[in-house]
């Protein structure tokens, strides 16, 4: 496969992935409401209705945004997206319960998608790629952390889905204990993704995991729950796209192996 | 140059549509409510948290409401002795004069800046339906005497209250908790407050507990009878040690479901959604409504919503609905959500007469949203923004849950017989 293919399909992969987070956070703000209505009208004082509107607005504003990534041009609405993802983690920071401290770093893949598509677009891959390594590194540790501290909600994943898949009643001390484990691989890898080497084997189980655990949602909930599931996408394209990004030779590889 | 404008292009581009986009879906937007819909402020004052002095007094229910109960207060320093005395006939506050006295467990809340004392006195033995009067004494200050009326034995008619989500407004808490006092004194059938969790906005910080005991203390009535809670717990008390030293951890350390027998045919099973909810609570939920097919009436209440009125479906509804059908409960009040609700009886996803219904969803004194009334299972229910609180009227006959407003209107009512098991 040729650089310049990789390049495009890594690009495309993030494009694609940001714009289905657009369709998903929108649809989940207009289906349910977002954190920031919750943090705008019960926490900061704003009335029902203006919090409403301007949830609203950014999902219309969001799904305008989704084509609009697929341009050449992306940046402006990238930009866009990022903001508004990074304000709702601040909002859902502000308004959540359960270990809400680890919320932007849970998700970061999703906020520094659109940040590494900008860079991505313009041409500076490395600083692209590690926005991409610290986005994903940010989820895996504390989703990690998340599952180290039981998560009840993971526990129930677990149980949901030994019936589903397996047809066996996992016990809740069982789940427990291999969510433990799960939670200390997450850390692993997190951290092994940071070395700044090019750990393939790393980003492909990562990109593996990240889309096994957003299917799951719809896995447990059914097809109704599909914007909590896409809502997660980056956490498997994100490493997906450095997996891309690095199926082709380093610029001195690349050197190496094809001299002018 | 070019390259210059193409950027320039594209921003420009960008901006036209996405603010267009973002204006079309601000003026889309559904109505919500204004601030002329808040309630007003009123200018009560509990009792001052100072010495030993008793404040902030509870009383919580678990188990067996007939038999046994916990009173619990707060003082500002720590008592060397707590002691709660207490009879079946009214002493006017005598310490003296109590037949009973039980000694209260004395620990410091969990919190770095509100340095208060909690005290629990747990007292069994006691006879059903029977008006117990007692006083709270710590190192010789006492409070004045109050009285609650112990649950029923037998095949009994009675009263119940049922609400949640008290947090984040305090005006319109301290007025559904009047509105409660109200409904206690016109009717002395009630027993007791089933809390559907969210009672603080921050449920690991002792300020927000401090503002919500002190508002409780509103709910006694003008004679002193005191309003039992059985407490269950939200979201936004999940993590820390208080909501347990609050309510002396009702249901065991770390799980908070246990079940509540109110006479010999009414069973309430208080949940905890902050758990894993397809493991032992599940275990738990299905061996009590296995051993109590025969209670004639059986209710859940929990925080997180199978069926909510706003947001998505909790675990419930993957690990207790099932449950809940299979085993014919025949109410499910939820919280949460900030508004009113009534759901149509529901079974296997889908509207059927023999289905359970699902009440509640919040509304003893947090802002109320706007429901989203065209979801499927609101058709022949009732959704409405406004702050509200459950009556349960239990005959053998009939189960009524009337959900009346902080005016005191009944906005709906919704009856049951009893069904087969």
């Amino acid at each position: 496969m040729s650089s310049s293919t990789d390049d495009r399909a890594a690009i495309w992969t993030l494009r694609g992935a940001v714009a289905l987070t657009c369709v998903a956070v929108a649809a989940r703000m207009l289906m349910y409401g977002g954190p920031v209505l919750s943090w705008l009208w019960l926490n900061v004082g704003w009335s029902e209705q203006a919090a409403l509107r301007l949830e609203h607005g950014a999902a219309f504003g969001l799904m305008v945004c989704a084509p609009l990534l697929c341009w050449r041009k992306a940046w402006p609405a990238a930009a866009l997206v990022s903001g508004w993802l990074l304000f709702a983690t601040v909002a859902e920071t502000a308004t959540g319960t359960w270990h809400s401290e680890l919320t932007p770093g849970a998700l970061a893949a999703r906020w520094l998608a659109p940040v590494a598509l900008i860079a991505l677009s313009m041409n500076k891959e490395r600083p692209a790629e590690w926005l991409l390594r610290i986005g994903i590194a940010g989820t895996f540790l504390c989703h990690g952390l998340e599952a180290v501290f039981h998560n009840p909600q993971f526990i129930d994943y677990l149980i949901r889905g030994g019936e589903l898949l397996a047809g066996t009643r996992v016990e809740e001390t069982v789940a427990t204990t291999v969510l433990t484990a799960i939670g200390v691989l997450d850390i692993a890898v997190a951290l092994a993704i940071l070395v700044p080497k090019r750990l393939r084997a790393v980003a492909f189980w990562m990109a593996l995991w990240g889309f096994l655990t957003a299917a799951a949602r719809v896995l447990y909930m059914g097809w109704g729950n599909w914007p909590e599931a896409l809502m997660r996408v980056t956490n498997g394209a994100v490493p997906l796209t450095l997996l891309l990004l690095w199926s082709r030779p380093k610029p001195a590889e690349a050197e190496h192996e094809t001299p002018e | 140059m070019k390259r210059l404008n193409s950027h320039r292009a594209a921003l420009i581009v960008t901006a036209i549509a996405v603010s267009a986009a973002v204006l079309i879906g601000a003026l889309t937007a559904p109505p919500g409510l204004g601030a002329a819909d808040r309630n007003p402020d009123g200018s009560y004052v509990g009792t001052r948290v100072e010495g030993t002095t008793p404040a902030q007094w509870r009383l919580i229910w678990e188990e067996d409401p007939a038999h046994a109960a916990t009173v619990s207060w707060t003082t500002a320093e720590q008592p060397k002795k707590s002691t709660l005395v207490y009879d079946s006939e009214a002493r006017q506050g005598d310490v003296t004069k109590y037949r009973f006295h039980a000694d209260a467990t004395v620990g410091q809340y969990t919190d770095d800046e509100v340095r208060t004392w909690y005290n629990h006195a747990e007292i069994s033995g006691l006879k059903a339906s029977t008006t117990y009067w007692f006083v709270m004494v710590s190192d010789g200050a006492a409070s004045r005497e109050f009285h609650f009326v112990t649950g029923p034995e037998g095949d009994a008619d009675f009263k119940l209250l049922y609400g949640g989500d008290s947090r984040s407004d305090r005006d319109a808490r301290r007025t559904m908790n009047r509105r409660m006092r109200a409904l206690l004194e016109e009717d002395p059938e009630i027993l007791a407050l089933a809390h559907g969790g969210d009672y603080v906005a921050n449920g690991e910080e002792m300020e927000d507990w401090d503002e919500w005991l002190t508002d409780h203390e509103l709910t006694v009535t003008a004679d002193g009878r005191m309003l039992p809670v059985i407490p269950g717990r939200g979201n936004h008390e999940a993590g820390g040690p208080l909501y347990d030293q609050i309510f002396n951890t009702p249901g065991k350390k770390g799980g908070n479901f246990y079940r509540t027998l109110i006479g010999e045919q009414f069973l309430l099973v208080t949940l905890n959604s902050n758990i894993s909810a397809g493991g032992d609570q599940a275990d738990f939920l299905e061996t009590i409504l296995k051993d109590n097919s025969g209670v004639r009436w059986q209710c859940a209440n929990y925080h997180r919503p199978a069926y909510p009125a706003v947001k998505s479906p909790g675990s419930a509804l993957e690990h207790w609905v099932p449950l809940f059908e299979k085993y014919n409960l025949d109410v499910a009040f939820e919280s949460d959500g900030h508004t009113l609700k009534r759901t149509c009886p529901i079974r296997a996803g889908k509207k059927a007469d023999d289905g359970v219904v699902y009440i509640g969803e919040g509304g003893l004194g947090v802002k109320q949203r706007t429901p989203k009334d065209d979801r499927w299972y609101f058709e022949g229910g009732v959704t409405a923004s406004t702050l509200h609180v459950q009556k349960l009227t239990v005959t053998k006959s009939m189960l009524t849950v009337e959900s009346i407003t902080d005016a005191g209107k009944v906005y709906d009512t919704f009856e049951t017989k009893p069904r087969k098991r």
